[in-house]
């Protein structure tokens, strides 16, 4: 394989780490790959040919792992409240039906703060006022779970995770909204 | 004194081979990636070879820590591809590394206090 064509494919296989790893260190991994390359020779006999790219791709499969476990991770500690809507907008049909309306009526009741939420969830970034407005209405029900089932005390906590999901919502919505104004 | 300065160094230790070797091969002067990855190589007699992902993982996870840092200081532009990213030692670098050395030579003494044999004898050697 000619140098230029292993460092096609090298490029190619970097896509397997995380975009932030490839923005900040892509360029300087292709560079030190290509130097190796240059200077290892491994083109021409088979048994340096296998040794070098097993090495290459060992490390690729290795570090790319630990790359993107770290990323989920980072990602989920910042997002971790998207996550928290999702599940909030999964249990809005238990919380519905748990006030006595019945079955078909809950589903319905609940899916337009659901669609509310999706929406919102997927708008945050281009559209983030709209999509704090449409957060806002969709975890209505969670906030309002607390007054509907006054009797049962663990509530109290749906109500007051609902209403702090809802401040968190609106301060995301404020630093996106400053971030997207024209300087 | 900075934060990172401040710090101390025991709170890093002990370090990972890959950077251990690495502190230790920027010891001497800055260096970009290769030259790094080269003096591992040496530092190691070749049982260290550290792929990209490996070398610019630990890096990453190094200028994190505080432990060296990018340096703009350029060789001669006849002499090196001006787009490579050179390195250096921070102050809390150095003192990393002169822990962990002193760190495994504690652990070297111990093992020769327990006659620890350092390499593997030959069969049937006494």
């Amino acid at each position: 394989m000619s140098g230029p064509r292993a460092v096609t494919l090298y490029v190619a296989l970097l896509t397997a780490y995380p975009r932030e790893v490839r923005d900040e260190y892509g360029d300087d991994m292709v560079q030190l790959f290509a130097d190796r390359y240059r200077d290892e020779r491994p083109g021409g006999n088979l048994l340096r040919f296998a040794r070098f790219w097993g090495g290459i791709v060992g490390d690729l499969v290795r570090t790319a792992l630990t790359e993107r476990t770290e990323s989920v991770v980072a990602n989920f500690k910042q997002q971790w409240w998207k996550w928290a809507i999702g599940l909030v907008a999964a249990l809005e049909p238990v919380l519905v039906f748990g006030a006595g309306v019945g079955v078909s009526a809950s589903l319905l009741v609940s899916a337009v703060p659901m669609v509310a939420l999706v929406l919102g969830l997927g708008l945050l970034r281009s559209r983030p006022r709209l999509a704090a407005g449409l957060l806002v209405f969709g975890l209505l029900p969670a906030v309002v779970a607390g007054i509907v089932y006054f009797w049962f005390p663990p509530m109290y906590l749906v109500t007051l995770f609902g209403i702090y999901l809802s401040v968190r919502v609106l301060m995301e919505a404020g630093r996106l909204t400053r971030s997207l104004a024209p300087a | 004194m900075s934060g990172a300065q401040a710090q101390s160094p025991d709170g890093h230790l002990p370090l990972t081979p890959a950077a251990s070797h690495i502190l230790l091969a920027l010891a001497d002067g800055d260096k970009h990636g290769y030259a790094i990855m080269r003096e591992v190589e040496d530092l190691s007699d070749g049982t260290l070879t550290m792929g990209p992902g490996t070398l610019y993982g630990s890096i990453k996870r190094m200028l994190g820590a505080g432990l060296v840092e990018e340096t703009e200081n350029r060789p001669d532009p006849e002499l090196d591809d001006q787009r490579r990213r050179y390195y250096r030692l921070t102050g809390l670098g150095e003192r990393v590394l002169g822990a962990e050395m002193a760190r495994l030579e504690a652990m070297v003494k111990v093992a020769a206090a327990k006659r620890v044999a350092f390499r593997p004898r030959p069969e049937g050697a006494q």
